[in-house]
């Protein structure tokens, strides 16, 4: 083994799992070198992301209190369990997870995830990027974006932020952008991990309302541009490119029926829309059913795909709010799991009925992010260990 | 068979000359390369092969080109194949290098991964003879630095 090549071993190491690789750089000096080189933390990534099984995806969701928890929820936790065992197992284990700067008293948001490292908002105040397979973290500088108000309203819509990868300059970026509600001034700001600081940037798109969640790829961060919190009738799809830090639109397709919400998610790789359908019964809007489309090729209008059909049945899907739904991940076998807040559900077009999974402690979802077990921590060094 | 099977001469490293159908051979990308450049002439050479290890890669081959041979008896081959001893293993990987045939080095590289899987690294050390250069106090620190890995 040791006179084997140095491809061939980082082909073998590469399919391990960030715990044992952390074990195996006790064998020698030269898997040490070889298992933190940046080179090898990028095979593994790639590897590790491209593994059909989701043997080192791990799906992670908060549980909060907010405006639609009808639950009597005591703590804001942090909950992950195993992607492969969500797809293959009867009943799946899940973790409280150990957070940078926890306090189950504070409200904490998942901005964003890439490389497997995540960007968690705490109580719109504290932004920290956290490898949690690592366990190690960086607090970010304040960005100073903030509402004073302390109105309900003010908190949900003043400020979002988006987090991602710019593989040109090989850093990691924060954009945050403070929104045009009457009483602020629409303010963008972009945060770079390389410079650890801030920076205003000047021109501004004719934003609105951004809507969570925030999605990376290709590149660049993507929101949906909402006049009127997700019940209009058509909603943008804008873009922040983190390379050239330019705005730009995603062509959407003709969701054919007039009343609906949006709300952007990631199949795979793939830039994916959640499209829920209202119709009017006995005088309350109520969602009929839902679509899931999928950009298959990124920037081709022509290549949105209907790829899920979801029908809404009263009894069953009660818990399918219009605000939040979830499309996640598509495992081998074609299902995708989907997350109505008090459930967690994996759904197989071909296959009826809704798989209901049973998942140890899971209490309620907020919202719910898939990332990669990494290695990737040399943006973080020098930072603290959580 | 066909008159229009063409055979190739492949030679090992210790002399040892196999006939095997083209259709078979070019499974290896480094053989197909060869014969699509037309630059094979009476003989490959095989400078990187034994003929021990060679026999085993047309074993894999010959099953694998077979017609209508089902998916479970090929797993069941498969399953056989990978338990050799490791040096046998070792040379399987660097052959299928060498040949460049994904299918087996992949195979190969998972069984190695399989098998290093839950082992110390003192255990990694002595089953694949890797010295241990490290000071007692240099492989203290980097057990530390994630002491939550070895619990």
């Amino acid at each position: 083994m040791s006179t084997l090549p140095t491809d061939l071993i980082v082909d073998i190491l590469s399919r391990f799992s960030v715990k044992t690789l952390l074990k195996f750089r006790c064998v020698s000096k030269s898997w040490c070198t070889l298992i933190r080189s940046p080179e090898f933390v990028k095979t593994h990534l790639s590897v590790s992301a491209k593994n059909k099984d989701h043997t080192h995806h791990r799906l992670v969701w908060t549980e909060n209190r907010d405006l639609f928890t009808s639950r009597d929820i005591k703590q804001h936790v942090l909950r992950e369990c195993s992607v492969s065992s969500l797809h293959n197992d009867s009943v799946v284990e899940s973790l409280d997870l150990n957070y940078p700067l926890k306090n189950p008293e504070l409200r904490v948001c998942i901005v964003g995830s890439v490389n497997g490292l995540i960007c968690l908002d705490i109580e719109d105040n504290d932004l920290v990027l956290w490898n949690p397979t690592l366990r190690v973290y960086r607090k970010l500088p304040d960005s100073r974006l903030r509402v004073s108000g302390g109105s309900r309203l003010d908190r949900i819509t003043s400020v979002m932020y988006g987090f991602g990868y710019d593989e040109f300059s090989d850093d990691y970026k924060v954009v945050g952008v403070r929104c045009s509600c009457t009483r602020y001034p629409l303010e963008v700001k972009i945060y770079s991990l390389k410079n650890n600081s801030w920076r205003t940037k000047g021109d501004i798109l004719e934003v609105v309302q951004l809507t969570k969640p925030c999605k990376f790829l290709n590149g660049k961060l993507h929101w949906v541009n909402d006049m009127n919190g997700g019940f209009r009738n058509y909603g943008n799809i804008i873009s922040i490119d983190l390379a050239d830090e330019r705005w730009g639109k995603v062509e959407q397709p003709d969701y054919g029926k007039k009343n609906f919400s949006l709300k952007l998610e990631m199949l795979g790789s793939d830039l994916s829309v959640f499209c829920n359908y209202k119709t009017m019964s006995r005088n309350f809007m109520t969602t009929s059913h839902a679509d899931v489309w999928v950009m298959k090729e990124y920037g081709v209008k022509e290549s949105w795909t209907k790829t899920y059909s979801i029908k809404y049945s009263p009894n069953v899907f009660s818990d399918f709010s219009p605000f939040i739904s979830l499309t996640l991940c598509m495992s081998n076998k074609g299902e995708i799991l989907l997350v109505p807040r008090s459930t967690l559900t994996a759904h197989n077009p071909e296959d009826e009925p809704i798989r209901y999974l049973k998942v140890i402690n899971f209490g309620y979802c907020n919202a719910a992010n898939i990332y990669i077990e990494s290695l990737v921590c040399a943006p973080l060094f020098g930072t603290n260990k959580a | 068979m066909s008159s229009s099977t063409k055979f190739l001469t492949l030679k090992t490293c210790d002399d040892k000359k196999f006939v095997l159908d083209e259709a078979i051979a070019v499974r290896s990308q480094t053989i197909k390369n060869m014969v699509e450049d037309d630059c094979v002439s009476n003989v490959i050479p095989l400078p990187n092969v034994n003929s021990k290890t060679m026999t085993k890669v047309i074993e894999y081959w010959k099953k694998h080109s077979e017609e209508g041979v089902s998916k479970d008896v090929l797993m069941d081959f498969d399953k056989a194949f990978v338990k050799v001893h490791h040096s046998i293993l070792h040379a399987l990987i660097l052959a299928a290098n060498f040949l460049n045939d994904k299918e087996i080095l992949d195979m190969m590289c998972q069984e190695v991964a399989d098998r290093i899987k839950g082992k110390t690294p003192e255990e990694i050390r002595k089953e694949f003879d890797i010295k241990n250069d490290f000071t007692p106090e240099e492989e203290e620190e980097i057990r530390k630095e994630n002491a939550w890995a070895f619990e």
